[in-house]
């Protein structure tokens, strides 16, 4: 096989926005991913979904035809057991790591919801501004033009006034749709909070009011892509392709060039004994080893994975950090009936919400969090079909049909996302077992620590009052959460940082003891904020993509005619 | 005995004009866990539709909503329709071919639609639903 460029593992957002980024300038680039493609059409991949029994987040994605064995599995599987080695005996709910991914071309954002917040100023501080957790070797400012760029790319629909500067966080670019219109519920709810913006001023001098999500969902036509039809069911598949998914940039990489393999799971990066790579080797599905060279590696398989591959690979670990800190950001829900419908199930399930809490003082004892606005609602917890057996147990015909939509349409629900402080000790080793591939299982250990938990109380009463302001009776409130959601939001485990004794990769995302092995993705996070991560995972990528296009001399018009032509 | 199963369905649903196609399908779905049990409800309903009397809610209310082995098989009927799916107890939830997803009454009945469906077009969840 040829000597690549860049290789890169794994076809997530982070991959096939570098390998689209240096396929572009030219580079001969190579994406493994241990994965499938396809199949071909979106709509093969709804199917799935509609005639799955149970609709789960891998519904239309975890369907194999007989006899097929998925080598690259994934923790939600139907009918497949365990995926990560865990206490799952352990009685306490916040002792487990919950959150998943998607292991094929496009990885995760095939079924994420596509919320984009951008990380605040101070979360890239959180050590200097409220000693806890610690700085990241950047700063907001040095994120920013990246920001920008990883905005355009995924098409992502937002309120630039609205957002320029709050808490500091300042924007040079608009967003390059107008803002995902707001529901019907937002609009109300904005309405009964108007007479309560002052509520919670103890925690900053913001008002407490719904502001628009960034979401990347096409507000107009956008890149080739449709407009958001509202269908609902961004989680786990948009069928319009409305809502960006990483497929777009594989296709794009391709087109540039980029070579993609499927069904090739990384087993092993090899170095030199000076520390620079020469090769990684992969399998594929019918147990073949194989190896590929290259000048420069990308290590993108997300925090569980890359972290796996490098213990494996038995690299980058002179800190001891690889696999440490693994972060999510642990979830919650309220739910109340309001006094009049807010005619949920219409639309993206969130378009609205609260950002009011995601900086202050009061992170020094507490974590920060974000509430979102949901369209779906009693949300997870509660959803209609669960309202519909208890009503059945009184009541049928249309008495039934009565009390299920005026119960129904007035559910609303707020959900929280809080901040998670890194730790040393919740982490992914490798587990003694190994997958139907013969890789060894990520063994993971994790527990939600005080700081997240004790903010659980607070948000409860913070949901309350909204709740109350918004004329529902308190014996229509729920805000009990007794265990953590799991976000999806899979983070840290290979720490960025200056110093290599206590840190895996430094600013440039570059190995500190490899030089030519970076890695992309939320991994790299040394601490978390509130903020879904994967606008921030887009922007490290595109940076780093501009940082390995440096490394190289510059692609000669010889080159890049023979590209053109292969 | 599938027209049966429909006028039944519209009364435990509380809708009109129910699809022969989905009866059919639903009475066939839930004949294969409970054949005895529907028999006697469908006997039990045909009963009461040759006294024409009172209203037929309030005699299935009566007559059938009271028994409590007829009012499971009767609750089987709604959430069959309801959610175009069934777990008919054995652990295993039987789903409905997406055609009839699309049609499941829960959605019709809170004003919205099933998930993975358009609802109108952009935008269109910023205003209440038209009925
Ligand atoms: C339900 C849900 C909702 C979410 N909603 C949001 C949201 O609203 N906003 C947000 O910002 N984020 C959200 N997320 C998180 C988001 O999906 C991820 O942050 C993002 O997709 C991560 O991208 P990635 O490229 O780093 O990793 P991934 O997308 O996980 O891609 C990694 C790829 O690497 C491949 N790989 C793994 N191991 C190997 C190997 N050994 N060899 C080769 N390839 C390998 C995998 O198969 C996979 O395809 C959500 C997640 C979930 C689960
Ligand atoms: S609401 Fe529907 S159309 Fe819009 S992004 Fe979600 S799934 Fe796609």
């Amino acid at each position: 096989m040829k000597k690549y460029d860049v290789v890169i593992i794994g076809a997530g957002v982070a991959g096939a926005l570098i390998a689209n980024e240096l396929a572009k300038k030219g580079r001969s680039v190579l994406i493994l991913e241990a994965g499938v493609r396809g199949p071909k059409e979106r709509t093969d991949l709804v199917g799935n979904y509609l005639n799955s029994t149970n609709r789960s987040l891998g519904s239309p994605y975890n369907v194999f035809p007989a006899g097929v064995i998925n080598k690259a599995p994934i923790e939600d599987a139907p009918n497949l057991p365990h995926y990560y080695d865990q206490d799952y005996n352990q009685p306490d709910q916040n002792k487990y790591f919950k959150s998943n991914y998607e292991r094929r071309v496009g990885g995760s954002t095939w079924h994420w919801l596509g919320n984009c917040p951008r990380l605040l100023p101070n979360d890239f501080e959180t050590a200097s501004k409220y000693k806890i957790g610690v700085d990241w070797p950047i700063k907001y400012r040095d994120l920013e033009e990246w920001y920008c760029r990883a905005e355009h790319e995924l098409g992502v629909a937002g309120d630039h006034d609205e957002l320029d500067n709050y808490f500091g966080a300042f924007r040079s670019q608009p967003f390059p749709m107008p803002k995902i219109w707001p529901s019907y519920s937002d609009l109300l709810i904005t309405q009964k909070l108007s007479g309560s913006s002052d509520l919670w001023s103890e925690f900053n001098d913001k008002p407490l009011a719904l502001m628009s999500t960034p979401q990347a969902r096409n507000s107009e036509p956008y890149d080739g892509r449709p407009v958001c039809a509202g269908n609902s069911s961004c989680v786990p598949i948009c069928p319009i392709g409305a809502k960006y998914d990483a497929s777009v940039h594989t296709k794009k990489a391709e087109a540039n060039g980029a070579d993609l393999l499927d069904k090739a799971i990384v087993t092993r990066i090899i170095a030199d004994e000076s520390g620079k790579i020469t090769s990684v080797e992969y399998q594929d599905w019918e147990d073949k080893k194989h190896n590929v060279k290259g000048e420069i590696f990308v290590l993108a398989a997300n925090a569980i994975e890359s972290a796996k591959i490098l213990l494996m690979s038995d690299l980058a670990n002179e800190s001891d950090q690889v696999g440490r800190n693994l972060m999510d950001h642990p979830q919650g829900e309220g739910q109340c009936i309001v006094n009049e419908p807010v005619f949920p199930f219409r639309g993206p399930p969130t378009t609205s919400g609260i950002d009011k809490f995601r900086d202050g003082t009061f992170r020094a004892k507490t974590a920060a969090f974000r509430l979102s606005m949901g369209n779906d609602g009693g949300g997870r917890s509660n959803p209609p079909q669960g309202v519909l057996k208890e009503l059945i147990n009184d009541n049928f015909g249309v008495v039934l049909r009565q009390n299920l939509k005026a119960r129904v349409t007035s559910q609303f629900r707020i959900s929280f996302l809080a901040e998670m402080l890194p730790s040393p000790d919740n982490r992914v080793t490798l587990s003694p077992d190994k997958d139907a591939a013969g890789i060894f299982r990520p063994r993971i250990t994790f527990s939600v620590d005080t700081y997240t938990l004790n903010s659980f109380a607070v948000i409860g009463e913070v949901m309350k009052s909204i709740f109350l302001a918004l004329g529902s009776k308190l014996e229509d409130i729920n805000v009990k959460n007794p265990s953590f959601l799991p976000a999806g939001h899979i983070m840290g485990t290979c720490r960025m940082g200056n110093d290599p004794k206590t840190s895996v990769v430094d600013k440039n995302l570059r190995c500190h003891q490899h030089p030519n092995l970076y890695i992309a993705g939320a991994s790299v996070f040394p601490t978390v904020g509130s903020a879904n991560p994967t606008i921030t995972i887009a922007a490290l990528s595109l940076r780093l993509a501009s940082f390995i296009e440096k490394q190289f001399k510059p692609v000669t018009q010889w080159h890049q005619t023979e590209k053109g032509q292969k | 005995m599938d027209e049966l199963f429909l006028k039944l369905s519209e009364v435990l649903t509380g809708f009109n004009n129910l699809s022969p196609e989905a009866a059919k399908l639903y009475h066939q779905k839930l004949s294969e866990s409970n054949a005895a049990g529907l028999e006697s409800l469908l006997t039990a309903f045909k009963a009461l539709l040759r006294d024409p009397k009172n209203d037929i809610e309030e005699r299935v209310r009566q007559k059938i909503w009271a028994d409590s082995t007829l009012k499971s098989v009767c609750q089987s009927i709604i959430l069959i329709w309801y959610n175009a799916s069934i777990n008919p107890g054995s652990g295993i939830t039987w789903q409905a071919p997406p055609q009839f997803y699309y049609d499941a009454l829960l959605w019709r009945a809170v004003e919205a639609h099933p998930p993975a469906i358009s609802g109108g077009y952009f935008g269109y969840w910023r205003y209440a639903p038209e009925n």
